[in-house]
């Protein structure tokens, strides 16, 4: 669960300045302060998101 | 990015201009109606068409083109648009001359087809925005301020401010809420939908299928029960093939002893001396039964030696003919008496080695210690010869060493005092197994069978051969049914000694002559007999009845409640799924929402800082903190203290506070772009003092952008010399347009 929050991937998509970004900060946050089940419904959140933003790329492009 | 030219052909008063600008601020000089506002409008005709054509059309032409370019970090894009066809040209050139890309097709303003959304992407690229509210609300600046608080404005310049165009966020929102309504009708955002969805569906019907097993535990009660009764079904099964088995054995020996009565009835018939005569020695019960056997088991040669082995020992320890019922009990007393004081004796000789090895205390040895000490103090003294000192060291010796003696005497006297409470405690136990021993000798003298522990061990061991013995007896009986009544007598014998049954082993006892004499003995006894078999039937029967009862009480399988199960389980599964997708998506919702409310915050505050500070400028501090409020409206503080809407101050004030909320805006929506701003004399309602202070605010605001600023004061004129901003002087262009054109723009008089 951690290395999710933590990888390098992740890491540069919180130093993001836009909407996506300070999702990703929010979630590293929060992925600090939750126990192990409470983070698995977290990543899968996050990772629910992220689909969602690049279902919004495609589309726009 | 800066724009480099606007191109004008047959567009207003322009038949054919080109306006070239370049970084920093620029001044569009010209008297009224000389066309600048012609030219400024010509911007956002080009990037997004014109609603007005009429207005921009000259007179009598059916052509009406304007074209941009755009310079950006080694790249040039050019845009032309026809403005009454809405035909587009975007070519977009490398410092090379090479083509980058290339659109060419027809966007009208309204239009919605895939050019449209082409342009739409490539206007985005360029400025990051397609929106021509948007451009108006940030870089264009005219004489009369966008609305900012019109909802349409204020919610594009939200999605603007709060997450820049990147995404539409408020869509995913609005897809996640959606799903999360199909999944549950309860919303923790709003109002609950009225209509149960999966979820709560599920939930009902696993309350109902649990509501149905509510029953379940009567038929789980009545599955113990079963599992309860079937053990005694089997428990009864078996009992009752061991009755049955003993009832036929009964029924057999009934049947011999009934053919044994009538062969002695008839006997009693028959004269006296053959009625006197020796008979054979079955009437001895033991003795006749092992002796006759062989007669029955002819096949046996080995039995009969053995038998009458077993007699001659049984004989000659002196067990009477007719054993004793409490054989088997004294045997097993004995034996248990035997291991008790086998037990007590290996502790006992534990205690006697422990007291052994306590040695006794060496008082002699102390003594002859003692003497020369005593000796010496008595010399020392006789001389006076060092008598303290002799005396100190000689008592020091003494006290050792009857210290010592003592310490070794005390530890002496206290293991002997435990070795002898433990000597009390264990021969207090084999006292009373001894007196339990004596018991059972008078018990064996009662029986008369010999008490001497050697006896009773052999005896126990005969008592085994014999069983044995029997045993064989009894199969070979049950293979012959023609077996001799003795074996029925000897079958039951075992009984006797095995299971201390003194009834049953009663009939084995023949009857004496006396007792032959009188027959009704023998019938009486086998009237008993059979009595107490109809009672054991009737026992057997009563257990048959148990056994039926038992079996129809069993319920029939439960397989019905076996798909009941799976539903339930089926259902579990599936509301564990809807309550873990539930939370995802709450919790992505509750983390976009916030996420989203974030970034707006921070771009708001960090706006409204930038507008503070730009407003404090032109207002010489007098206004120092500008905010927009919920629905993008600004205000400004007063005093310190209270928020005042902007429509309560002055025009001029009102003026200056939009300068700075657009410049400010430009400034943070950037996101990387440096976008040109276009100012068409937003300065006509300040005064001189915060005409100045404007204009250094622009001034200072053209050091990040460039600044396109059309103006009719010709007082900007000087200062745009003295401060050598680039001069675009429009009147005398706009009359070489005139003179080159020939033609007179009297019906463009209306952009005044």
């Amino acid at each position: 669960m951690s290395d999710f929050f933590n990888n390098p991937q992740f890491e540069s998509l919180a130093k993001e300045e836009s909407v996506r970004g300070v999702v990703a900060r929010l979630a590293q946050e929060r992925s600090a302060e939750v126990n192990a089940d409470e983070k698995a419904v977290l990543e899968e959140a996050v990772q629910l998101l992220l689909q969602q933003f690049q279902a919004m790329d495609g589309e726009s492009a | 990015m800066i724009l480099r030219s606007v191109e004008l052909e047959n567009f207003g008063k322009f038949r054919d201009q080109n306006f070239e600008f370049r970084r920093g601020l620029n001044l569009v000089i010209g008297p009224n109606e000389a066309g600048k506002s012609t030219l400024a409008e010509a911007i956002p005709a080009v990037l997004f068409g014109a609603t007005n054509l009429e207005r921009l059309k000259p007179w009598g032409s059916s052509r009406c083109v304007a074209g941009l370019v755009f310079e950006e970090q080694g790249r040039t894009i050019h845009i032309k648009r026809d403005l009454v066809s809405d035909q587009i040209e975007w070519v977009e050139r490398d410092d090379l001359y090479h083509t980058l890309s290339q659109f060419s097709g027809k966007v009208s303003p309204r239009g919605n087809g895939a050019d449209h959304q082409k342009y739409c992407d490539l206007l985005s690229g360029l400025l990051g925005f397609d929106d021509e509210g948007l451009f108006r609300a940030t870089c264009f600046f005219g004489h009369t301020p966008q609305q900012w608080n019109d909802e349409s404005l204020s919610k594009k310049l939200r999605t603007l401010v709060g997450g820049t165009t990147e995404a539409d966020y408020a869509q995913i929102l609005e897809r996640l809420l959606d799903e999360h309504f199909t999944l549950t009708r309860h919303s923790p955002w709003g109002r609950d939908k009225k209509n149960d969805r999966e979820y709560e569906t599920v939930c009902l019907a696993l309350t109902e299928l649990q509501s149905q097993e509510a029953a379940t535990p009567i038929e789980a009660s009545a599955s113990a029960d079963d599992a309860e009764v079937q053990q005694q079904i089997d428990a009864l099964r078996a009992e009752l093939e061991e009755d049955r088995e003993e009832s036929r054995k009964g029924e057999r020996y009934i049947e011999r002893f009934r053919q044994q009565v009538k062969a002695e009835q008839a006997s009693q018939e028959q004269p006296a001396q053959e009625r006197q005569s020796p008979q054979e020695p079955s009437q001895d019960s033991v003795e006749t039964t092992l002796q006759r056997e062989p007669e029955s088991a002819e096949d046996n040669s080995s039995e009969p030696e053995a038998t009458d082995d077993l007699q001659t020992q049984f004989v000659a320890l002196g067990l009477p003919k007719n054993p004793p019922p409490q054989l088997p009990e004294l045997l097993a007393e004995a034996a248990e008496i035997r291991q008790e004081l086998a037990v007590l004796q290996q502790p006992l000789s534990i205690l006697s080695q422990r007291e052994n090895s306590v040695t006794a205390t060496p008082w002699g040895a102390a003594i002859g210690l003692t003497l020369p000490c005593v000796l010496a103090t008595a010399g020392a003294w006789w001389q006076a010869h060092q008598a303290f000192l002799v005396s100190i060291i000689a008592g020091v010796c003494c006290c050792g060493i009857w210290g010592w003696l003592t310490s070794k005497a005390m530890t002496r006297r206290k293991v002997l005092a435990q070795c002898e409470q433990e000597r009390t405690r264990l021969e207090k136990k084999k006292g009373a197994a001894l007196g339990r021993q004596a018991q059972l000798s008078e018990r064996c003298e009662q029986c008369g069978v010999a008490s001497s522990a050697i006896d009773l061990v052999r005896l126990q061991k005969l008592v085994k051969e014999h069983r044995v013995l029997l045993d064989r007896w009894w199969n070979k009986a049950d293979a012959t049914e023609t077996a001799a009544p003795v074996a029925a007598q000897e079958q039951e014998a075992p009984t006797t000694l095995d299971e201390t049954s003194s009834n049953e082993s009663a009939p084995v006892e023949t009857p004496s002559a006396e007792q032959v004499a009188e027959p009704s003995p023998a019938a009486l006894e086998l009237m008993q007999m059979e009595a107490r078999l109809a009672e054991f039937l009737h026992q057997l029967q009563t257990k048959e009845e148990r056994l039926v009862e038992l079996e129809s009480q069993q319920t029939p399988e439960q397989g019905a409640t076996a798909p009941v199960e799976t539903q339930t389980e089926e259902l579990q599964e599936r509301k564990i799924a809807l309550e873990r997708r539930i939370s995802v998506l709450r919790e992505a919702i509750n983390l976009l929402a916030k996420a989203v409310e974030n970034f707006g915050a921070m771009h708001l505050k960090r706006l409204n800082k930038e507008t503070s500070q730009l407003f404090a400028k032109m207002t010489g501090d007098r206004h120092c903190e500008v905010e927009l409020d919920d629905n993008m409206s600004p205000r400004v503080k007063v005093d310190g203290r209270s928020w005042r809407p902007i429509d309560r101050f002055s025009r001029g004030t009102v003026d200056a506070l939009y300068l700075s909320l657009r410049v400010a805006l430009a400034k943070v929506r950037g996101a990387g772009r440096i976008l040109p701003l276009i100012l068409d004399d937003p300065f006509v309602h300040l005064d001189q003092q915060r005409l100045s202070q404007a204009l250094n605010l622009i001034d200072l605001a053209a050091t990040d952008n460039q600044l396109i600023l059309l103006s009719h004061n010709q007082d900007l004129g000087k200062r745009a010399a003295r401060e050598r901003w680039h001069l675009v002087p429009i009147d005398s262009a706009a009359e070489s347009s005139q003179q080159e054109g020939g033609e007179d723009h009297v019906g463009q008089l209306h952009l005044l």
